[in-house]
């Protein structure tokens, strides 16, 4: 695709072989000027600029006033844009006028101009702002991302009103051409973090990239680990909060999560609202995510491991009704704990595919009747559906899905080798998991931080970690700033 | 640290030493109790305490003339033959003492956890834990040592503070024997436990700074010479001196003995000792780690990353598979470390020492 020629049938001509069979894109032509009319004529998308803002819009506008021009004036009005039409920007070449014309504005080509002018509009129709759904939180804004990048960067420019905050984009794909926001804080985040993920960008072709996800995906060493090494956010006061502690948030555009790096496990284990609320509650909330997060990994092979090989470490009367309730059962303890966690399993994605109301009945429908059912049964013990449960609702505590996916495959590996060693089978397991998360780093910060290098940065990350600290002693940003701009709160008295 | 750098900070290389040191040497140090009365034990773990603080100031001392790294520095003072030397030396003593660590740990495991299990399967296992751990460098062993360090070392604090408030006076009432020279010559034997030290001067170099590293060399330890020390205080205080010459594993009983109101669990014994396991994968990791370290400079330069860590890994594993039991282990232990190798290291140590004071002298 080559430059804008001043002839506009051979405009025309080109972008007609190109949009052929393309019933959503619309080429509109036009006349302008009062006295000799110059011919012109608009390409659009026919949902993203709708005919009726075409009269009443900032392109109904230019248009109006081309209309009552002298032609003469008409290509120096253009190229100066004396009209002073906010949001337009000249284009010369084909190429630029189609990605500006794929990104949902108009173009208009005029006979005897060698530009085409970009003129903005409302864009591609789409959810707005929403409610946040999975990362729910008692106290704070209850805004989320839509799937447009562009109103994704104005709630977050929302609440960093500094031209700090910089805002580069990119596309990303050769036939989505999706746009890529990357926002940072100049100053605050560490200049090599953006230009590595820049560097990984560059460093693959895609045809297309449909979310985030597929960023993700591409961008980190994926093969590697099921641990998420960035962390997804659908709300914009997360993402303010990660450019304030000295990270990087990117957006894609028709992905309603951003993707915020680096990321350590810790923050992981984070939720917006920790910084809303009294230290001491918000403490004992993190030791609780912990503990589910031990639990969803670890409780059914530890139910094996004390069943099947370590009675003795349990009181007798517990061994008695286990037992009991254990009596009947044709299955080994590790096969009945296998078979309810698979269970679970497809509840919780049939419960994730059915439509709402169903949806909600199935959870019911899965827990009361299918394992009361089993009990009655004699296919499980009772007690493998409470340990089942609180296996399930552990998972469903940690706050970052991408975590929590990953420990419910880790379950398993914990699972076979407490059947296999018992006890030691579990610190086998955690073993195992805790050097591979110790390989792990997420653009240069380690995973495990600030659990292992906490007393870098004067400490001030391990004050974050489990326990938190007041409000009034969170004085420093976390490792992720740079050295010279650590300090973000400072008292006046 | 957070560059790849292949540094790590004080606080690491603290919770390395005392990973390195609190299990084995708590198991292994009842041994030396032999026929001797209690009072001579702790007088010979004295004497080992002294020797290995010595020994430890040696390092220290030794650590400020290295300005890049250990096998650089004695290829210049005393030539590369030297040097090789000194590293297969090393590589001896790390790798009697990972057979004896996997051995150690297959014993512990089949006696109090699992007593069906084959101990060929249970050191197979070990072995591949520290080889993963060692397998990502420095960093990340030291990561891991700082992230398990909480949790091994605490609740062995714990289970000290409980068993000594449980603890009976009139056992520490033991038979007044004068001094003699087998207390000594024992707390030389029990100093086999601490002599992996010396590896210390290879590691060196990957401290945050030289001061960090000294400091953070002199807590760890001081920690696990404390520790030590007040552990058999206090198993001394628990059965009595005849209880642990009786007792194959008095640290084991001692977990046994320990009640905690309150909680639902009926003997913690089966936890404690999976936890006390827990620091022999750390470790096993720096065994591995260190193996591989010294067959790259003895054979592989910096080629073959993977190589020179496989396959001393694997076959120091075969070896503790055939050693025939723990008893075998606890000898080739006690006789090549304690009689041969750790001796030549010290050996060595102390003439590098007297080398640099001369030269200074001349200076």
């Amino acid at each position: 695709m080559g430059d804008i020629s001043k002839d506009l049938l051979q405009n025309q001509k080109a972008v007609e072989e190109r949009i052929e069979n393309c019933a959503d894109i619309l080429l509109r032509p036009l006349q302008v000027g009062n006295t000799r009319k110059i011919n012109c004529f608009l390409i659009y998308i026919e949902v993203a600029v709708s005919n009726l803002m075409l009269e009443d819009s900032v392109i109904g506008k230019l248009l109006d006033r081309l209309l009552c021009m002298e032609p003469e004036q008409i290509y120096g009005a253009l190229e100066k844009n004396s009209l002073g039409i906010s949001d337009t920007k000249e284009l010369a070449t084909l190429q630029e006028a189609m990605a500006a014309m794929f990104a949902g504005n108009a173009v208009l080509f005029v006979d005897g101009y060698d530009r085409a002018i970009k003129i903005g509009s409302k864009g591609y129709p789409g959810a707005g702002v929403r409610k946040a759904e999975s990362e729910k939180v008692m106290r704070g804004s209850q805004e989320a991302f839509c799937e447009a990048v562009k109103v994704n960067t104005a709630l977050v420019r929302k609440r960093i009103r500094s031209t700090d905050m910089k805002v580069e984009e990119q596309m990303v794909g050769d036939d989505s051409k999706t746009m890529t926001a990357l926002l940072y804080l100049e100053g605050v985040v560490y200049p090599p973090v953006c230009r590595e993920l820049k560097k990984r960008l560059d460093s693959f072709e895609i045809d297309g990239v449909e979310d985030g996800g597929v960023i993700e995906h591409l961008t980190e060493n994926g093969m590697r680990t099921i641990l998420p090494l960035y962390q997804t956010t659908e709300r914009p006061d997360r993402a303010a909060q990660a450019l304030l502690e000295g990270r990087a948030v990117l957006l894609t555009d028709n992905s309603p999560e951003a993707l915020i790096f680096p990321a350590t496990g810790s923050s992981l284990f984070q939720t917006s609202d920790d910084y809303y609320r009294h230290f001491l509650i918000v403490s004992f909330l993190r030791v609780v995510r912990y503990v589910a997060a031990f639990l969803a990994v670890t409780l059914p092979g530890l139910y094996v491991a004390a069943a099947a090989f370590h009675t003795q470490m349990l009181p007798g009367n517990l061994i008695r009704s286990m037992a009991q309730a254990r009596s009947g059962v044709p299955f080994s303890a590790a096969a009945e704990v296998l078979l309810m966690e698979l269970s679970f399993e497809l509840l919780r994605e049939a419960g994730l595919r059915m439509p709402g109301p169903i949806g909600n009945t199935i959870g019911i429908v899965g827990g009361l009747i299918v394992g009361q059912a089993a009990v009655s049964a004699n296919l499980v013990s009772p007690i493998t559906v409470i340990v089942a449960a609180l296996t399930a609702l552990g998972s469903f505590s940690i706050p970052n899905e991408e975590l929590s996916e990953a420990f419910r495959l880790v379950k398993y590996g914990v699972l076979l080798l407490c059947a296999w060693f018992g006890i030691l089978g579990a610190l086998f397991g955690w073993f195992f998991l805790l050097i591979h998360m110790a390989r792990q780093k997420s653009y240069g910060i380690p995973w495990l931080f600030p659990y292992a290098g906490g007393d870098l940065n004067a400490g001030a990350d391990s004050h974050d970690g489990i326990f938190v600290e007041p409000a009034v002693k969170r004085t420093r940003r976390p490792i992720f700033a740079r050295r010279g701009n650590r300090i973000r709160l400072r008292w006046k008295r | 640290m957070f560059g790849g750098n292949q540094k790590i900070s004080g606080r690491q290389l603290e919770r390395l030493l005392v990973l390195d040191g609190v299990g084995k040497a708590g198991l292994l140090l009842p041994r030396f109790a032999g026929r001797v009365s209690g009072r001579t034990f702790l007088l010979s773990l004295l004497t080992a305490v002294f020797l290995t603080l010595g020994y430890t100031w040696c390092i220290a001392r030794l650590s400020r003339k290295i300005e890049n790294d250990f096998y650089s520095y004695v290829c210049f003072r005393l030539g590369r033959p030297t040097a090789v030397f000194l590293c297969f030396l090393y590589w001896m003593y790390t790798f009697v003492n990972v057979l004896f660590l996997l051995r150690l740990f297959a014993a512990i495991a089949v006696t109090f956890v699992l007593p069906e299990t084959p101990e060929w399967i249970l050191i197979v296992i070990a072995s591949l834990t520290g080889i993963y751990a060692a397998s990502g460098g420095l960093e990340v062993r030291a990561r891991f040592s700082e992230v398990i360090y909480p949790f091994v070392v605490y609740p062995l604090i714990l289970l000290l503070i409980l068993a000594a408030a449980a603890l009976h006076p009139e056992a520490f009432q033991t038979k007044a024997e004068p001094l003699s020279w087998d207390a000594a010559c024992r707390g030389a034997q029990m100093f086999t436990a601490f002599g992996g030290i010396g590896l210390f001067l290879y590691l060196i170099p990957f401290a945050e700074n030289q001061k960090t590293g000294e400091r953070a060399l002199f807590r760890g330890i001081g920690k696990i010479l404390a520790g030590e020390f007040f552990l058999f205080l206090i198993i001394l205080g628990t059965f009595g001196e005849q209880g642990m010459k009786a007792l194959p594993w008095p640290f084991i009983s001692l977990m046994s003995s320990v009640e905690i109101r309150g909680v639902f669990l009926q003997r913690w014994d089966v936890i404690f000792t999976v936890l006390l396991l827990g620091s022999f994968f750390a470790a096993l990791a720096t065994g591995m780690y260190y193996l591989g370290f010294l067959t790259g400079k003895i054979f592989f330069g910096n080629r073959n990353r993977k190589l020179r860590l496989f396959w001393p890994a694997a076959v120091v594993t075969a070896a503790a598979c055939v050693c025939r039991d723990y008893q075998t282990a606890v000898k080739i232990y006690t006789l090549l470390n304690g009689s041969v190798f750790l001796p030549a290291a010290i050996f060595f140590t102390i003439l590098l020492l007297i080398l640099e004071h001369v030269r200074e002298g001349r200076q």
